[in-house]
């Protein structure tokens, strides 16, 4: 009987379980543009905010970080969660993503902002050329969202 | 002893019980360990080839991205698009990327298959079903404690907890503390 009751359990767990939904629930009715972020960041800084756009890259190993496609040409922001926490399947590739978070700044040296290529072509399974690499003041300041939830369509 | 009985009977039919979720989580255990090295959930396949892109233009129109995906061997319907910068795009399909640079015709492309048995299981380990589920990987682990528990009293005498089962059961204690200590 009690094998009974559990293998209902897990059915019904597995049947009502939501596939498209990331970490807390999202709370905000207001989404703002990815633009607007990264046009005044200090004005959003550490402030919640949600945005939507489509799923362009994800942390293939870990599944840790979502990059997000902005509302202007080839612009993009990055929506990093803990590991563990939040698990981004690499099959959220192109589908759409209403994503909420915290935007935060990292203020990178020469050698974190290195290592942070590094790292990131690591992730994509890319070579990366340490010695010929330059970097710009994009790589040394990097805005992105401190994702708490996402939901995926 | 009659309580030592009901130890017994507890700990085999739990122990029963957490058969299933034991082989889940365990499995699971081992492939996320190991989430550095591997996705422990998808096998994700590149291959890079070259395509004519002579007739397409930047910006591609819907009938040049159709172009590119029949160009490159792909039968799919296209879920999205995004200009990574002006001569490249990618090209969503269901559980496929396609990388085009519009000048060059270099084109890579990713497939993501599900790995078989290990997906079901690291979704379940990582509780991404959450809802009911969540108390259900609660109950399970209530279950292990009990397991844990029921287990130091199932023998008694020279085998039990009084005899080796003492220092096996120190010794399980003390691996996790040294390495505790040598790595934190």
């Amino acid at each position: 009987m009690a094998k009974h009751i559990l293998f209902f359990i897990l059915l019904l767990s597995i049947i009502f379980a939501d596939k498209n939904e990331f970490g807390q629930k999202l709370t905000l009715d207001k989404t703002t543009a990815v633009s607007t972020l990264l046009d005044q960041p200090e004005k959003y800084l550490d402030k919640p905010v949600q945005i939507t756009g489509t799923v362009v890259d994800v942390c293939a190993h870990k599944g840790c970080w979502i990059e997000v496609s902005g509302d202007r040409p080839y612009e993009t922001i990055q929506v990093k969660v803990d590991d563990g926490v939040i698990i981004f399947p690499i099959t959220a590739k192109g589908k759409n993503v209403v994503a909420e978070g915290k935007l935060e700044k990292l203020s990178l040296s020469d050698e974190q902002a290195l290592r942070m290529k590094k790292h990131q072509a690591e992730e994509k399974g890319e070579e990366f050329d340490e010695k010929n690499c330059k970097l710009t003041e994009s790589d040394k300041t990097v805005y992105r969202l401190r994702g708490l939830g996402a939901v995926i369509k | 002893m009659k309580w030592r009985k009901w130890n017994n009977i507890f700990h085999r039919d739990l122990g029963y019980l957490a058969v299933g979720l034991t082989i889940i989580y365990s499995v699971s255990g081992i492939a996320v360990n190991h989430v550095a090295d591997w996705n422990p959930s998808y096998i994700i396949e590149k291959t890079s080839f070259q395509i004519d892109v002579s007739t397409i233009q930047s910006p591609p129109s819907d009938t040049n991205i159709n172009q590119i995906v029949s160009a490159s061997g792909l039968t799919g319907i296209v879920e999205s698009t995004f200009m990574t910068s002006p001569d490249q795009i990618r090209i969503f399909l269901e559980n496929q990327t396609l990388d085009v640079n519009l000048k060059t015709g270099n084109a890579e492309l990713e497939s993501v298959d599900k790995r078989a048995f290990l997906q079901e299981f690291n979704a379940m380990h990582l509780n991404h079903p959450k809802k009911l589920w969540t108390w259900m990987a609660d109950i399970y682990a209530v279950v292990l404690i009990i397991l844990a528990v029921t287990g130091l009293f199932v023998l008694k005498g020279k085998k039990g907890i009084t005899g080796r089962g003492a220092w096996l059961t120190a010794l399980g204690i003390l691996i996790p503390l040294i390495f505790y200590f040598l790595y934190l």
